[in-house]
């Protein structure tokens, strides 16, 4: 049991700490100020108003903290009408013990979250606690953990990391977003046992300096990740277990890996299956989409792909969580097709391995960027006419955001006046003499052999913010896709070709190579 | 120093808006010196797999240009 005293949270970069004391009097303060709306303004902000819903079985709408005005406006909501706190009254004190039960699923808090959605938009899904919290143990061993929080606290996979601490009564260390220096530092000055981040995470601590003996748990989600990063954290962790998980953002954690061969989760069978090659989830393990009084999504309604759990594999039901008893349906509609196709290892039991998830989703360091989205973005330029967005594979993100761009032709009504200041801008800081050619440079096996012709036939120029194409440069469309959108959403190469390549059914396609 | 290396640096440096470099020395650091985060620098392996045909981080993170360097030189003897 962890005492009032214990840190709850240590900023990684400062050292700043938060103890559960703290925590608690924030709760029991009076009024109690509750928000249903944040988009928190740092990791302490976002955790304490997670806390505050969870404690009080309150809604709650997190929105990410880069979330610009113009991706809030696209969703319906402004700055200025969130984070609007409200007084109420708690009904009664809550003290530690009463506050871990209610982290490890007892809560009848809701938690919505924006996804990737398939159309476009960031789309809210609205989770129950007990349902994030399906993977939590709780137990006197896991009490003695302390967790790295690499996560984005707005994200599934950070509350699923914070619930976890929080029903054991475990410090947090904040290392999201920090450099490789500065992980490294905190994971050891705060002795850090368990760590739970995507593969890229991972990928920029490497190469091994020196290894961590004191972490005893490290979780890999969200990316696939290859047999070499596996053995070099086995390096770097040389006393730690790896685990390999991978779950939805609908559903919490759905699969169990060892290496790479994964299995369904233990108590899922029946709610998880691989149907046609695919895996398919029952709605049953979905959460509410959109208001939270509406009901699970039609099939078909794709509003993400798997993405990740960042706890490890659940090894025995949990026994606090009510779920209701469940007989599987043959009706279709009940049933969710992740898209992610599986190459079955063995039948009995039930292993496989995952050969491509979701085409469409270009994950970058784990984060799922929907390139309807980007494109529908970068379409609103007036100097573009037609655009693909797609993943190319890159060792330090995982993938890396590519666009191909057509331009449009001057008399297509370009304005580019309206959106097109920063072009002259850009262009003036490039002075001619920086002008790069083509340089023979060699491609990459499997790469796309592109046209490299401006639609008004000009050379196009080798990457870069010289790939200046009549009005139109990289470095603009990039400015004006980054002042929409967040940053990892932003594509980092952006090419201007002839045509877009569509595949024989006239869908563009998300492969590189188009 | 390797120039075509330089301009894709300054490339990657010119889309967050840094100054171009005329030079670089071999042991600045890609993110305390050159100012990349993570993803400057997934973009910059791509823009150097473009141009070198040589995936630099493929077996773990570089620190430094003298290290892509190294391994662009080490590719070119083979």
């Amino acid at each position: 049991m962890a005492n009032l005293s214990q840190p709850w949270l240590i900023d990684g970069r400062t050292g700043a700490v938060t103890l559960y004391e703290q925590l608690l009097s924030r709760l029991n303060c009076a009024p109690l100020q509750i928000r249903s709306q944040c988009q928190p303004a740092s990791m302490v902000d976002a955790l304490m108003e997670i806390t505050v819903a969870v404690a009080f079985g309150a809604k709650l709408n997190l929105f990410d903290a880069d979330f610009g005005e113009r991706e809030l406006a696209a969703l319906g909501y402004s700055k200025v009408g969130l984070n609007l706190p409200e007084p109420v009254v708690a009904a009664a004190p809550i003290d530690l013990p009463a506050l871990q039960a209610l982290a490890a699923g007892r809560s009848s808090a809701r938690l919505g979250l924006f996804t990737s959605g398939s159309t476009g938009l960031p789309k809210l899904v609205w989770q129950t606690v007990a349902n994030l919290a399906r993977a939590v143990k709780v137990s006197p061993r896991q009490a003695e953990a302390v967790w790295a929080l690499a996560y984005n606290p707005t994200h599934i996979a950070g509350i699923q990391v914070y619930l976890q601490a929080l029903a054991n009564g475990c410090t947090l260390v904040d290392v999201y977003g920090l450099d490789r220096p500065a992980v490294l530092a905190a994971l050891e000055r705060h002795k850090v046992t368990h760590i739970s981040a995507t593969p890229s995470f991972y990928r920029l601590l490497l190469p091994v300096q020196r290894p961590l003996p004191g972490v005893r748990s490290v979780t890999l989600g969200g990316e696939s990740a290859d047999a070499r990063l596996l053995h070099k954290l086995a390096e770097l962790f040389p006393q730690a277990r790896l685990h390999n998980v991978y779950a939805s953002t609908e559903a919490g954690t759905l699969l169990v890996a060892d290496g790479d061969v994964f299995a369904i989760a233990a108590g899922l069978e029946g709610r998880v299956v691989v149907r046609d090659g695919k895996i398919h989830v029952h709605r049953s393990l979905l959460g509410e989409f959109g208001a939270p009084t509406k009901p699970s999504p039609v099939i078909g309604d794709k509003v993400s792909g798997i993405g990740f759990s960042p706890l490890e594999g659940q090894s025995e039901p949990i026994t606090s969580i009510q779920q209701p008893i469940f007989t599987p349906s043959p009706r279709d509609e009940d049933w969710y097709d992740t898209g992610d196709v599986v190459e079955v290892v063995s039948e009995q039991p039930l292993r496989f391995r995952i050969v491509a998830r979701e085409r469409d989703w270009v994950n970058v360091g784990g984060n799922k960027v929907n390139p309807h989205e980007v494109e529908g973005v970068l379409g609103e330029h007036p100097g573009v006419q037609q655009v693909r967005v797609f993943g190319r594979k890159n060792s330090v993100m995982g993938h890396i955001l590519c666009a191909e761009i057509v331009l449009a032709k001057p008399n297509d009504g370009q304005r580019t006046t309206d959106a097109g200041q920063k072009t002259t801008d850009d262009r003036r800081q490039t002075p001619d003499d920086e002008r790069t050619t083509d340089g023979g440079s060699r491609k990459a096996a499997g790469e796309s052999d592109l046209p490299q012709k401006s639609a008004s036939g000009a050379r196009v120029e080798d990457g870069g913010q010289r790939t200046e194409v009549g009005r139109l440069t990289e470095a603009e469309l990039r400015s004006f896709a980054a002042a929409r959108l967040q940053p990892f959403k932003v594509p980092r190469m952006i090419r201007f070709v002839d045509h877009i390549a569509t595949t024989r059914t006239g869908k563009m396609q998300r492969t590189e190579g188009g | 120093m390797n120039k075509e290396l330089l301009e894709v640096i300054n490339q990657v440096r010119a889309n967050k808006n840094l100054a171009k470099l005329s030079s670089y020395n071999a042991g600045d650091r890609l993110r305390e010196e050159m100012g990349f985060e993570s993803l400057d620098l997934a973009e910059l392996t791509v823009r150097i797999e473009e141009k070198f045909n040589v995936d630099v981080f493929s077996d773990g993170l570089v620190e430094s240009v003298g290290e892509i360097e190294a391994k662009l030189a080490r590719t070119e003897k083979i």
